[in-house]
């Protein structure tokens, strides 16, 4: 232990820094795509739905690892869209942190929209058709009505993204490696102490440290999200 | 005024009808399954015909032919659900306000202290929705409609969800704010008395088709629109002012609104404690009419109104005598009484009924 810090390492700040940066990234990212595509699946029928249905769940059945790999072929150095995004917008995505947000995000995003299409699935179509005959416009009515009385499982969705970032592990080490300080999240530097003889204990304690990250994000997003649904007027 | 001409087809339910609404009030009346709403449904814009052509104020909101077609939010055709369905995250206030900022710039919407006023809901605007009576939701949500200034007012039987008493105390707010805020308004029910009380004016529908539009006394004459409305325990309405109470005899005068060929109708009405001068609505079921062909003395029918017969139609076992009394009465005969007394249009006639034959109740 040293003096500045008396709690955790300084690698073991880096780790969690880290992990929270690549989740709170990962829930940005995807926060308002996800938020689009399960309005879309919960309120619009196009030829192509069940496909687009399956590919948004997929990450959700497939191994990580698999996840990771494939992102790896479309996004690595030699990929179609990787070379693409290294020589245009000067982005590394492979073995960067970057990379860790993307392959979070790819894992987090059907959480994020089942929730979201859930919530909306559950706004009353008829309180749409009320705002309609007062003259509000698809996009108002999404706006003033349906996204508002579907905030609480847009929260939801928000905070099982984060939590499903923070535990992200096989897609992240595939595409983005186990860098220190650059993509060693939590989950990547306790499978590296583990990997280290005697490192038991240190693996332990971050292993701690999880747990109370986690068990602290679910308690907050249950406390916001009650006193959302109590503003909503619901139960 | 509004135009229609609709055709619709639904696995079992076929729509086809062409016809006009004038503006005031119009009560849309027929059995369920008859059309009611989805005909309301068609003219809002959600809901689209197979074929056909709508007219608001000479603008065309829906041609098949032409291809034209106008989403309902820019129709500006207020609607009011049986249900309410006010904005659960708002309160009473923010639903209200999301209707009038939704007002078209320039468009001539009721003065908000007015409605408010009229539907006796001026406490409740920091209230949330959920804690909202039945009655307190809907008045509120014909607020929210009349607010956003729309050119028609549609009623989907506003009124269907509450309770007797809660209904009896909102009828005469809404057929207030119908007189007073005087957007042209379309009410459906399946009520006839709610229909005849709040509106002038009738159009009934049965099996998507139309059976007859008017005046009560018009389409009562019409066969099979007239049947429906005797089946369906049609009633006389009149306005009329509180002109004097009686407390000895036990009765209240009123005078109609409309002058009969003997000047003012007075009728009297069971004692009330509506101040005189009070505006109210009185409803008269036409079997507690009785008809005589010369005054009578020496009982206790508290009212002769005399009259000129305007139309005799058999129906059945019963006929049904349209007499105009300063304001039109319907009273329902035996054939033999029609035929001992001669009646025949032309023909006076004295309508007696008893005082507490009607019910009144205050505008």
């Amino acid at each position: 232990m040293n003096g500045a810090s008396p709690l955790l390492t300084p690698a073991e700040w880096q780790a969690l820094g880290l992990s929270m940066k690549v989740a709170a990234w990962c829930v940005a990212l995807i926060a308002v795509p996800g938020i689009g595509c399960g309005w879309l699946l919960a309120r619009r029928d196009f030829p192509g739905k069940p496909l687009v249905d399956g590919l948004v769940h997929v990450p959700l059945v497939l191994p990580p690892v698999v996840t990771g790999y494939l992102l790896l072929l479309l996004l690595g150095p030699r990929g179609p869209l990787g070379g693409w995004l290294e020589q245009v917008l000067g982005l590394r995505v492979a073995f960067a942190w970057t990379g860790a947000v993307i392959a979070s995000a790819a894992v987090s995003f059907p959480l994020m929209v089942r929730s979201v299409r859930l919530a909306i699935e559950l706004v009353d179509v008829r309180l749409e058709e009320a705002a309609t005959m007062l003259g509000a416009g698809p996009l108002r009515r999404f706006l003033t009505l349906t996204l508002p009385l579907s905030l609480p499982g847009v929260l939801t969705g928000m905070v099982l993204s984060f939590a499903r970032s923070l535990g992200e592990f096989g897609a992240t080490i595939t595409l983005a490696g186990n860098v220190a300080g650059e993509t060693r999240t939590l989950p990547l530097a306790i499978f590296s102490w583990i990997e280290t003889p005697g490192g038991d204990a240190p693996a332990l304690r971050l292993v701690l440290i999880s747990v109370a990250v986690s068990l602290l994000a679910l308690t907050a997003s249950e406390i916001l999200s009650r006193r959302l649904r109590r503003r909503l007027g619901g139960g | 005024m509004l135009w229609l001409d609709l055709r619709l087809e639904r696995d079992r339910f076929r729509m086809e009808m062409r016809t006009e609404i004038e503006d005031g009030a119009t009560g849309l009346f027929g059995s369920s399954g008859a059309g009611k709403s989805t005909l309301l449904h068609l003219v809002a814009g959600l809901a689209r015909p197979d074929a056909g052509r709508i007219v608001l104020d000479g603008d065309v909101l829906c041609d098949t032919k032409q291809g034209i077609w106008v989403p309902p939010h820019r129709r500006r055709i207020g609607l009011v659900f049986q249900d309410g369905r006010l904005f659960p995250h708002l309160t009473v206030a923010g639903n209200l306000r999301y209707a009038s900022r939704l007002a078209p710039r320039g468009a001539k919407a009721p003065p908000a202290a007015e409605v408010l006023d009229l539907l006796e809901i001026g406490g409740l605007m920091d209230r949330p929705v959920a804690g909202l009576s039945g009655g307190e939701r809907q008045r509120v949500a014909l607020a929210r409609a009349l607010l956003g200034a729309p050119r028609l007012l549609l009623l989907d039987e506003p009124l269907a969800s509450l309770d007797r008493p809660r209904r009896e105390r909102i009828m005469p707010l809404l057929r207030r704010v119908v007189e007073r805020i005087g957007v042209p308004t379309i009410l459906v029910s399946h009520d006839l008395e709610e229909v005849l009380r709040l509106a002038d004016r009738l159009v009934v529908l049965d099996g998507g088709r139309l059976l007859g539009r008017g005046s009560p006394e018009i389409v009562m004459r019409e066969p099979a629109a007239g049947r429906l409305l005797r089946e369906s325990e049609f009633v006389n309405v009149f306005t009329a002012r509180v002109s004097g109470h009686e407390p000895d005899d036990g009765v209240t005068c009123m005078t109609l609104e409309t002058a009969g060929p003997e000047g003012f109708a007075v009728v009297r009405g069971p004692l009330m404690d509506h101040p005189e001068g009070a505006r109210v609505q009185a409803v008269l079921p036409p079997r507690d009419v009785a008809l005589a062909g010369e005054a009578l003395a020496g009982f206790s029918i508290q009212n002769q109104l005399p009259g000129r017969v305007t139309a005799v139609d058999a129906a059945g076992a019963t006929v049904m005598v349209q007499v105009d009394v300063g304001a039109r009465l319907v009273a329902e005969v035996t054939p033999r009484a029609a035929r001992d007394l001669g009646l025949r249009p032309g023909a006076p006639v004295l309508c007696l009924f008893k005082a507490h034959a009607l019910r009144v109740h205050r505008l």
